[in-house]
């Protein structure tokens, strides 16, 4: 159960900075599943993620959470490390037992880091390794809600498939509700089932990620802005298929379709 | 504390920096030396008056009073208790308070309100490039004794990043606390351990943006031997000359006030 009632957020509340960045949220979001949260900067998306571990208190409503462990991935993740081996930094927040290392190579692997990198200084690593370890240092807690904020901003485009994949793999194999931050309309197409969409501290949307790509004023994803082109066309791609992959699939039957 | 300049259009606003600065510096030694409570009074009406002008709204300065209450009320208990000469009104114990002790306490807390609220109306109405100017300017005839074009260049950069670094520090704890550190853990030894979880973490993103600032620098050509000017030259204005005759008049009255007292 992940719940908000009527949450509003106020920061510095009562003084000449106040400013108002959750306006009256109210939302029951579905677990087990790979959710996109977009919006414009400042719409309040950071806010209302700091609300699920307690980072930030609501000024007024309830929030009801039913998970002990929530993981929480900021932007730039690969800020936080301090450590000099990758085997402390991912460790550092667990505490000392007999499977600690097999708890650290798990999480390891879960982004695709390889035993080797066990005891590598972790600000010697490439930009893309970094984000992965601090990735990692968060998945060894097994949150049960994953929280990313951006986790591929400033990433090049391999990397960032890359990252976003053993995402993916992850929310696969555990089922962990995962909440993605994301301003790439195709990360969000091609990972998420359901969206969350916020403007100046509101909620405006919560449903099915193809539903989302219908309401005005939204940047399209590739897929998209393809069925669009072929509609003038007269081809016609269902609304529903938003990834590249199921684009694709429609298409070569269309085609085999036309042939045959 | 949130030091920032405050847009708006006002009289405050447009004097000239160095004014500002030294009315600053002038009024803040005085009131050290006027031991007068009614002057003390007249002091921080002006000031107030000064705000009123500035158009800037009271409560961000009650807002910065507010930040060194903590302040006030240390030192306030501290000249209660601690000054025994003058009459007794009060005694209990070993508890006891005299009227010159009341009446020191009350003068620090106008001193302490004078101070701040001035310092901040200088703050909020002026861009810091002009402070860092008026610094300049007034640091000029000391050119061959001190090296005052790095020490603008040192404050101003301090000043462009107060909010940049607080802001990252605020982040890398938050991001720290949600990997399960606990900043406020009983144990000493380990409070200091996860305290160095945000220290290093900041030292590394100081030392990388202080290395791209300086590229940034290089490659717009700044050059520290250079001589500098600068776009907007400051020159005093009608206003500055107006302002400057109100000073006096106020100084004269003061005097007159303080002579009248003695």
């Amino acid at each position: 159960m992940i719940k908000f009632e009527n949450v509003t957020h106020i920061y510095n509340m009562g003084t000449c900075y106040e400013k108002k960045a959750l306006d009256d949220i109210t939302i029951n979001l579905a677990e087990n599943e790979m959710i996109g949260l977009i919006g414009k900067s400042g719409s309040g998306k950071s806010t209302f993620i700091q609300h699920f571990n307690g980072l930030l208190k609501p000024t007024s409503g309830k929030i009801s959470i039913d998970a002990k462990k929530i993981g929480l991935v900021f932007q730039y993740p690969e800020h936080q490390i301090f450590e000099m081996t990758v085997e402390n930094e991912v460790g550092f927040a667990v505490k000392d037992s007999n499977d600690k290392t097999k708890k650290i190579l798990e999480a390891l692997n879960a982004v695709g880091l390889s035993e080797t990198y066990l005891h590598k200084n972790p600000f010697e690593l490439s930009g893309g390794e970094k984000r992965k370890v601090a990735i990692a240092s968060i998945l060894i807690m097994q949150p049960e809600i994953l929280i990313l904020d951006e986790p591929t901003v400033g990433l090049d485009a391999e990397t960032q498939k890359n990252i976003l994949q053993y995402i993916k793999k992850m929310h696969e194999r555990l089922k962990m509700t995962t909440i993605i931050i994301s301003h790439d309309m195709d990360v969000i197409a091609e990972f998420t089932q359901k969206t969350i969409v916020m403007d100046s501290g509101k909620i405006i949307f919560y449903g099915r990620t193809s539903d989302a790509f219908n309401l005005p004023n939204i940047n399209l994803p590739m897929t998209k802005k393809l069925a669009k082109l072929l509609h003038t066309e007269k081809i016609d791609i269902p609304s529903d298929i938003i990834s590249f992959e199921d684009t694709v699939k429609f298409l070569a039957e269309k085609i085999k379709e036309k042939s045959n | 504390m949130n030091l920032q300049f405050y847009q708006t259009k006002s009289v405050i606003h447009e004097l000239d920096p160095r004014l500002k600065f030294f009315t600053l510096m002038l009024i803040s030694t005085e009131i050290f030396f006027i031991k007068d409570i009614f002057t003390q009074i007249l002091i921080l009406a002006a000031v107030f008056f000064c705000i009123y002008l500035s158009k800037i709204p009271l409560k961000f300065f009650l807002h910065s009073i507010k930040n060194i209450s903590s302040l006030i009320i240390l030192t306030s208990t501290l000249n209660i208790f601690f000054i025994t000469n003058g009459n007794t009104v009060f005694k209990l114990f070993f508890i006891h308070i005299t009227d010159y002790a009341i009446m020191l306490t009350f003068q620090m807390i106008l001193r302490m309100i004078i101070l701040v609220s001035l310092c901040a109306l200088v703050i909020f109405s002026t861009p810091t490039i002009k402070l860092t100017d008026a610094l300049v300017s007034i640091l000029m005839p000391f050119e061959k004794f001190l090296p005052i074009n790095e020490i603008a260049m040192i404050i101003s950069i301090a000043l462009r990043f107060i909010p940049v670094l607080s802001n990252e520090f605020n982040l890398i704890k938050k991001a720290q606390m949600s990997r399960g550190i606990n900043f406020s853990d009983k144990n000493f030894i380990n409070r200091i351990k996860n305290y160095l979880s945000l220290l290093i973490p900041i030292f590394v993103l100081s030392f990388k943006r202080a290395d791209n600032l300086a590229l940034a620098m290089d490659a717009r050509c700044y050059n520290l031997a250079a001589k500098r000017n600068s776009l907007k030259k400051l020159k005093f204005q009608a206003v500055d000359f107006i302002a400057i005759i109100f000073l006096c008049i106020f100084h004269f009255v003061i005097k007159i006030i303080l002579s009248q007292v003695q």
